[in-house]
């Protein structure tokens, strides 16, 4: 039997933080693999390190020891802006806090993503065509007829859609979610999660990190990560 | 792409960047203003004294002159970089100017700069016409300006008068004889005008002789000579910086007292006086020159001063040596030929004079100075002075520097979390450095572009602004009565303007540079995590 090649996979993670002159070992020696299509949940107390393991794999982050492999590719040995398109391609982020640009209407928060990886002479080639792919992913989380609305016109579950729909504009190989719904009520964190296994149904590999433990056991696999290391 | 737009999108949302594009458009506005000032003012000087000294001047740099002078001039016009030369004679003397002919009243004496020309040949080098005052023309002018000053009088006190008339009838009687002052006004100005049309004051400047009248009346041949227009004391110019035709000197009688000095320099014991009829007056737009300088005629100048030629006596036995003495002048003046520069010209006529000097030994040694050289010391003082305004004002504008930078920090600090936002979906270091530089651009162009449009509308609408200042406020800021030129400079020179707002938005840019860098070396984490 061929075994497949995870999509992403890490390799004794480590990291350090120094605050207050303590160093605080936050993670301690990760090895971990995510496989395409997977939905992988990352389940943990506050301040147990799951968004800095998170930050690592999305290549935001550079650990103190180990390493991060993308389809068997060392994610911090590549260079010369490849770190950025690899976040850029690759990898989609969708954050606790939305992170929505506040000038940029819905429509052109999701697009963003699509312009950052292209060249004012590149884009105009392919602009129609991301334009719709946009509008689909926007009409996907049920924001058709918010497209025009600015952040601070929209409530916190509509911002997280933008949000989510921004992530996927580039079709990303992972979509990581760092606390989704840690700011959303039960009614909207449902549809939220709703949405993203939708979205894994569909195919989408997905690695969601919480520390609810009810929104962990709807993903395929659940790590939980207590004093820097998985069990 | 997404840093046009994310530019774009700042500069329509935010109100701090166009606090920073109002200084830059404060600042490039100033210093197009007081380059395009200072700048058309030290042109109106260089004009000036381009045109009193032509382009090239050859002198001993001596009151007692140079002799063979027509040979240099001769030989100088076969040069094809000289157009025209003419000699002329610089010297001093005390002028009194006396109004009424010789038996006035007591009139007004000063030292004077006293310069011999042969005005037909001075007139090819220099622009000697286009300096004399008044002509046909600014006589009609104000003969034309009194009529219409008097009949708005006259329509004044006929508005009074009838207003206090109780009667139709006496009220009918007043316009009548209104009517009757207003025909006979008219009458005396057209009868004015006819006599002004004949009178030929710019050919009486240009020959440098006064009316055969004037002659008649004085009961001798006058030379004639044109005064600068602030030699003549009764002149006071009015609120427009404009001189009256009523105060000119015209016709006066000017006397000079003159220290003749012989070719070796020995000064004659006693002065020599000469009788003048002042036949017109010239304004330069030199200050210093328009305030000392008459002109005379070269003869009778060189006459007055015993420089004409003459036969050599021996001191001793007051016997003729059978030498001739030659006639001297001060200098000799050229004007380039088209296509050739003074410099060149200096050149040329420096060969011609070291031939002159080689064929006559013992005359004096001549410089050769173009007119930039001879007026070195006023156009040097302006130009220092336009080069020291401009790096103060270049100076002052570092606080457009200084805002673009701090406003850029604040909006630095303001989106720190969308540059993490940024750096987290794949923007990397360099394109963040981009927007921000890409903003600075934005509002550096934005900036420099109001200040040029709005320094353009100002200088050439400055005399325009300057008269509505004066109307409503009673305050000018050129004085024309204090300055010599009676505009304030209002051209602006496209390509010093270019290289400002060139340098602005390099300010604007560079303003930016810190907080670009700043924003560009933001770890996203710690950006995602700012409060």
């Amino acid at each position: 039997m061929i075994l497949k090649q995870p999509v992403l996979k890490s390799k004794q993670l480590h990291k350090h933080y120094r605050m207050g002159g303590q160093d605080l070992h936050i993670l301690r020696g990760i090895d971990m693999e995510v496989h395409e299509n997977e939905f992988v949940a990352i389940y943990g107390r506050s301040g147990s390190g799951k968004s800095t393991l998170l930050h690592l794999l999305g290549g935001l982050d550079r650990p103190n020891e180990g390493e991060v492999f993308f389809n068997g590719q060392e994610v911090f040995k590549l260079r010369g802006g490849k770190l950025d398109r690899y976040r850029n391609r690759h990898v989609g982020f969708v954050f606790q806090q939305y992170h929505l640009l506040p000038e940029l209407n819905a429509l052109e928060n999701v697009l963003i993503g699509s312009m950052i990886g292209r060249s004012l002479i590149a884009w105009p080639t392919k602009k129609k065509q991301i334009k719709e792919r946009a509008k689909m992913l926007l009409e996907t989380v049920g924001l058709s007829d918010r497209m025009k609305h600015r952040p601070s016109k929209l409530s916190g579950g509509e911002r997280q859609r933008v949000a989510i729909a921004r992530a996927l504009i580039n079709e990303p190989d992972v979509l990581m979610a760092d606390e989704p719904t840690g700011n959303l009520d039960i009614d909207t964190s449902g549809s939220i999660i709703e949405l993203f296994q939708k979205l894994h149904e569909d195919g989408q590999t997905l690695i969601l990190v919480t520390h609810d433990e009810g929104i962990a056991e709807v993903a395929d696999r659940c790590l939980t990560l207590v004093q820097g290391k998985l069990s | 792409m997404y840093k046009v737009l994310l530019i774009w999108k700042y500069l329509r949302r935010k109100l701090a960047p166009m606090f920073a594009a109002l200084a830059v458009t404060m600042c490039t506005m100033m210093v197009i203003i007081v380059i395009s000032v200072m700048g058309g003012f030290f042109e109106l000087l260089s004009s000036s004294a381009q045109k009193l000294s032509g382009d090239v001047t050859v002198t001993a740099f001596s009151l007692s002159g140079f002799p063979h002078y027509q040979d240099l001039i001769d030989e100088a016009e076969k040069l094809p970089e000289v157009a025209a030369a003419t000699p002329t004679i610089q010297s001093y003397g005390l002028l009194n100017l006396r109004r009424g002919g010789a038996n006035g009243p007591t009139g007004n004496t000063k030292t004077v700069e006293v310069m011999g020309i042969e005005p037909e040949s001075y007139n090819k080098v220099v622009d000697y016409e286009a300096t004399l005052m008044w002509d046909k023309g600014s006589l009609l002018d104000d003969l034309n300006r009194l009529s219409d000053a008097r009949k708005k009088q006259l329509k004044k006190w006929e508005t009074e008068d009838l207003a206090e008339a109780g009667s139709d009838e006496l009220k009918k009687q007043i316009k009548e004889d209104y009517a009757a002052k207003l025909q006979q006004l008219e009458a005396l100005t057209e009868e004015q005008s006819t006599q002004l049309s004949n009178y030929g004051l710019k050919d009486m400047g240009m020959k440098l002789e006064p009316t055969s009248q004037r002659s008649i009346r004085a009961g001798k041949e006058l030379p004639g000579m044109v005064i600068g227009v602030e030699v003549n004391p009764y002149h006071s110019r009015d609120a427009e910086g404009k001189y009256n035709i009523l105060n000119a000197a015209i016709n006066d009688n000017a006397v000079l007292a003159l220290m003749p000095i012989n070719e070796k320099g020995d000064i004659r014991g006693e002065p020599a006086n000469a009788e003048f009829a002042v036949v017109n007056e010239f304004k330069s737009g030199l200050y210093d020159i328009d305030a000392n300088r008459v002109y005379v005629p070269l003869s009778v100048l060189q006459e007055k001063l015993d420089m004409t030629a003459a036969e050599e006596y021996d001191p001793e036995t007051l016997m003729p040596t059978g030498k001739g003495v030659p006639a001297r002048v001060t200098q000799v003046l050229f004007k380039s030929a088209p296509g050739y520069t003074a410099e060149q010209t200096a050149a040329a006529v420096t060969k011609v004079v070291k031939q002159i000097e080689r064929e006559n030994l013992g005359i004096p040694i001549l410089y050769t100075q173009t007119w930039m050289q001879m007026h070195a010391h006023l156009l040097g003082a302006v130009q220092n002075e336009v080069g020291l305004v401009t790096f103060l004002f270049a100076i002052i504008s570092v606080v457009a520097i200084v805002m673009v930078a701090t406003t850029f920090y604040m909006i630095v600090l303001e989106k720190t979390r969308d540059i993490g936002v940024l750096r987290a979906i794949g923007a990397s270091r360099w394109g963040i450095m981009n927007i921000y530089l890409g903003y600075g651009l934005a509002v550096g162009v934005i900036g420099a572009l109001l200040g040029l449009f709005f320094a353009y509308e100002i200088v050439t609408n400055l005399n325009e602004i300057q008269e509505w200042l004066y109307q409503w406020f009673g305050w000018r800021m050129w004085d024309p009565r204090t300055y010599f030129f009676d505009r304030i400079p209002d051209k602006v020179d496209p390509i010093k303007a270019t290289w400002i707002v060139i340098g602005a938005i390099a300010s604007s840019v560079v303003g930016a540079l810190i907080p670009a860098l700043l924003a560009a070396r933001l770890n996203p984490i710690e950006a995602l995590r700012y409060e």
